[in-house]
């Protein structure tokens, strides 16, 4: 208000000066009268509207909260802050799609999520957007909108109509497709649309893991499984077994086994978690992996959920984890009896890779995990050798560096390729390994080799001692 | 600061009069000669220059800080006035060849919008959540802004200067353009205004170019 | 009131000094926001509520406010109203306040504002000032919606921002851009002064007595400008 005066008084003084460089000394009299009512007269006019202003500010004022919630509004029509939302859990808002920046509730449930995508916009840019998700049993993306991007020249071509199209309506429960030009987004700008992809994934990555909106059976069962353990459950982390003959193998009478999950942490013994049946009737076992074949008999289930839980349950689980059972299919007499050491000196072969880990087996046989490189774009393949009696008995896929055809390769080939075969000479990459992967298949004959390699280095050093 | 970017979108891809129809009451009837546009035009930039120069600092530190800032559209026409009619004395008093030129424009200037316009734009403030990180579209400049102020003090000046200058090249080139378009024997009903405006228009659809890049 | 001087100023406002397409007045709002018939009859109000608003109080005033100071005494009035209107809008209208943006402020320097408080209002009193503020608003609201009808529905296909068919089958993207602010006004004008010109003419030769002649009132305001 002073201030507001203040400028009153400036312009007044600027007429008055005005006045006086125009005026004779005869008339200088009269004009400073003028001059003094006309500043009176301004002054007055300016105070009443000053104090008319205030008033109307006192009653049509519009707080910052609100003006807060009207930006979101654009996104989110009915969106109103939930200020009792704590915000964005920065210790877990990082996801493999990109960063969660900021997360705002609304009243109705719904949130607005900025999120930054990775660097893998043109150029490596990347791209933030804002995206409303609803709340609700099933929760969808209503609305999204760019707030700002780097290096992404063609951004352009994005215009506010595809920002009302593009991903809206899709459920979260389905991280929409890694490349949108694939869903038919289609503006011209590949890679800009791929980093708005990213970024509305890290949005709903953050919403299903962190948020926590929507419940699958499976993200209920890890619940499950977590709650059974209580404190014990810090710092493991669960990751679910999806497979299907595993799961089948492991039903007891009309039991049938719902979910399995490994759970690993640094410094401590894995677990292995036995989920049966649903909701009420859900039966948890949970066993310490990692354990020889005998010890696994020997020790009671840690953790058993209800008191009625069925003992075939708990005998089943610790009869066979899913290591053995991944052995066991194409060594049938594999039982666990501990990890070998590992001998450093034939460890790794610089024409085919290394050897990570050895495990022996109660009938003699060793498997050695090792990887073999010269894969798909450099890639390299891990995989389980089984060698008994100078021959090998079968193999399997542990894991894979970027051989995304590696789904051709099926658990037939696993059980008929390189069987019987001696470790005595290299192999060589033959006809009976090709599957249209060939770099896949060069990485796998790589680390046959490299196993075959070790097991006869070392276990021709054992026999000579 | 994107000094070039600045530069770029006031003279060009945002010009004031084209593409933000500021200032358009002189950019229509000052536009007869290109002399005098080119005197409008500077009178325009040069207000503009110190509009910026007072009016940020009023703002930022004495309406914003008080929680008055609901004055500001008074407070900026007053101060707009004012200094319009402190440089028309000044240039009277020490340059009177400079005010034969530019200061029968002068008292245009008080009610040319993109003065006041210049004084929103670069004022344009989204409130003290600066923390939660949401944004506002700032009108003219067609960007997301976060809370809190929009432009620093030096953006606030080069932009002042440019958008001027902008104004300056917009109205300047009208008239060139109307020097020979007023000559035209068109039909009677599209004489004055209506052909003003569509040689304006031609002249939009020039700039809309600029648009596109960047 | 006579009945007469009422029609003068009704036919004033709305016809014969028509702000928007005789006198071309408050050009850059108009330009600016007829690309959308919402926004210009918002805008087409906020400028009637300060035109009337301020002619009313101009008036009542006009014995007070001394010659000197009075164009700054106008801005003030004017400025006020302008930001009470503003508030009022992002209080209420927040979705029309944010479309028009810094031209709702900038109806402090419309041209239309300042011209009828210098011209008009500063000589008459209120109940004329009045009915004058209401006429120049109406005229300005009805030229500025009809304006952005026409930018709408060529435009964007729609009418009051309902989609009368889809946009991706006809729409004429220039009429949205600023070039075809500038044309679509321009063409206004002239059609309008096609139409005046050739009632004027036909209303001169019926009576003797000029109905559509200006009245005294009538002030330098296009060459203020």
């Amino acid at each position: 208000m002073a201030n507001q005066v203040e400028n009153q008084q400036n312009e007044a003084q600027a007429v008055v000066n005005n006045e006086a460089t125009s005026s004779t000394k005869a008339m200088k009299r009269g004009t400073i009268i003028q001059a003094v009512k006309a500043i009176a007269v301004l002054v007055c006019i300016c105070l009443v509207c000053g104090v008319l202003l205030a008033l109307c500010n006192d009653l049509l004022y519009v707080s910052d909260e609100v003006r807060a919630d009207r930006a979101l509004q654009k996104i989110y029509p009915n969106f109103k802050n939930d200020d009792s939302f704590a915000g964005v859990d920065s210790s877990k808002a990082s996801t493999p799609y990109g960063t969660v920046l900021s997360v705002k509730k609304s009243t109705d449930g719904a949130y607005v999520i900025e999120a930054i995508s990775s660097s893998i916009g043109f150029s490596n840019g990347t791209v933030t957007v804002y995206v409303a998700i609803s709340g609700g049993q099933d929760p969808k993306i209503a609305g999204w909108a760019i707030k700002e991007n780097v290096g992404q020249s063609f951004i352009g071509n994005i215009s506010a109509s595809h920002q009302k199209k593009w991903f809206i309506g899709n459920s979260i429960t389905v991280v929409n497709p890694e490349n949108p030009e694939g869903s038919g987004l289609g503006s011209g700008a590949t890679h800009t649309e791929n980093a708005i992809g990213y970024a509305i994934n890290a949005a709903s990555y953050y919403c299903i893991n962190v948020l926590k909106l929507i419940s699958t059976p499976e993200s209920e069962a890890k619940d499950a499984v977590t709650a059974l353990l209580g404190a014990t459950a810090d710092g493991y982390s669960f990751v679910a077994v999806n497979d299907a003959k595993y799961l089948e193998a492991c039903k007891v009478g009309e039991q049938s086994l719902s979910f399995y999950f490994e759970g690993t942490k640094t410094d401590a013994d894995p677990l292995a978690a036995y989920v049966y049946g649903e909701d009420e009737s859900r039966q948890i076992v949970i066993v310490k992996d990692g354990l020889t074949h005998a010890q696994r008999l020997e020790e009671t289930a840690v953790v058993a959920k209800s008191e009625g839980i069925n003992e075939e349950l708990v005998a089943k689980a610790q009869s066979r984890s899913y290591f053995e059972y991944q052995i066991q299919k194409s060594h049938e007499t594999f039982e666990f009896a501990g990890m070998g050491e590992l001998n450093s000196e034939f460890a790794t072969n610089g024409d085919y890779g290394t050897a990570n880990k050895v495990y022996l087996s109660n009938d003699g046989a060793i498997i050695v995990e090792a990887t073999g490189k010269g894969g798909f774009m450099s890639g390299t393949v891990t995989i389980n050798v089984i060698i008994a009696e100078n021959t090998i008995k079968g193999w399997s896929i542990v894991s894979n560096v970027d051989q995304s055809f590696i789904g051709n390769i099926k658990d037939e080939h696993m059980t008929s390729w390189y069987k019987g075969q001696s470790i005595d000479a290299p192999i060589v990459l033959g006809n009976n390994v090709v599957t249209g992967t060939t770099m896949s298949s060069t990485a796998i004959n790589n680390a046959v080799n490299m196993a075959c390699y070790y097991a006869r280095n070392t276990l021709q050093q054992g026999g000579a001692e | 600061m994107d000094v070039l970017g600045i530069i770029f979108a006031a003279l060009f891809a945002n010009n004031f009069v084209l593409s933000q129809f500021l200032g358009i009451c002189p950019f229509l009837g000052v536009s007869k000669k290109t002399n005098s546009a080119l005197g409008m035009g500077l009178a325009v930039t040069a207000v503009m220059v110190i509009t910026c120069v007072v009016t940020y600092p009023i703002y930022t530190f004495i309406l914003k800080p008080l929680g008055i800032d609901y004055l500001n559209i008074i407070v900026f026409i007053l101060v707009i006035a004012s200094l319009v009619q402190i440089l028309e004395m000044v240039l009277k008093k020490f340059s009177p060849g400079l005010y034969s030129s530019l200061g029968i424009y002068l008292p245009l200037v008080t009610t040319n919008c993109a003065i006041l316009g210049i004084a929103k734009v670069v004022t344009a403030t989204t409130t003290d959540l600066a923390s939660a990180g949401f944004v506002f579209k700032n009108v003219v400049l067609g960007k997301w802004v976060e809370f809190g102020m929009a432009m620093s003090l030096g953006e606030a000046v080069l932009s002042g200067l440019f958008y001027g200058l902008g104004f300056t090249l917009a109205i300047v080139l009208l008239a060139g353009l109307r020097q020979k378009v007023d000559k035209l024997n068109v039909a009677k009903p599209l004489r004055g205004f209506p052909m003003t405006m569509i040689t304006a228009c031609f002249m939009a659809m020039a700039f809309y170019i600029f648009t596109l890049i960047g | 009131m006579k009945k007469e001087r009422f029609t003068q100023i009704a036919l004033d406002g709305l016809v014969r000094q028509n702000p928007t397409l005789r006198l071309v007045l408050g050009t850059c709002p108009t330009l600016a926001i007829t690309i959308s018939a919402i926004n210009s009859f918002g805008m087409g109000m906020a400028v009637l509520f300060v035109l009337v608003c301020s002619n009313v109080i101009i008036s009542l005033l006009r014995n007070i406010i001394p010659d000197r100071v009075r164009i700054p005494c106008f801005i003030v009035i004017i400025a006020t109203f302008v930001t009470i209107v503003s508030m009022f809008m992002e209080a209420f209208l927040p979705g029309l306040y944010e479309s028009l943006g810094v031209f709702l402020a900038l109806i402090v320097v419309n041209c239309i504002i300042l011209g009828r408080a210098e011209s008009f209002a500063s000589h008459n009193p209120v109940g004329a000032s009045a009915l004058d503020g209401l006429f120049m608003g109406l005229g300005f609201t009805v030229s500025v919606t009809l304006i952005a009808i026409v930018r709408e529905l060529l435009g964007s296909a729609s009418f009051f921002g309902i989609e009368l068919w889809d946009p991706a089958k006809f729409s004429i993207k220039f009429f949205t851009s600023s070039a075809g602010a500038f044309l679509t006004y321009g063409l206004f004008i002239a059609i309008f002064n096609v139409c005046y010109n050739a009632v004027d003419r036909k209303l001169k030769h019926k009576h003797s007595h000029q109905m559509l002649a200006p009245v005294e009132t009538v002030a330098e305001t296009k060459e203020a400008e």
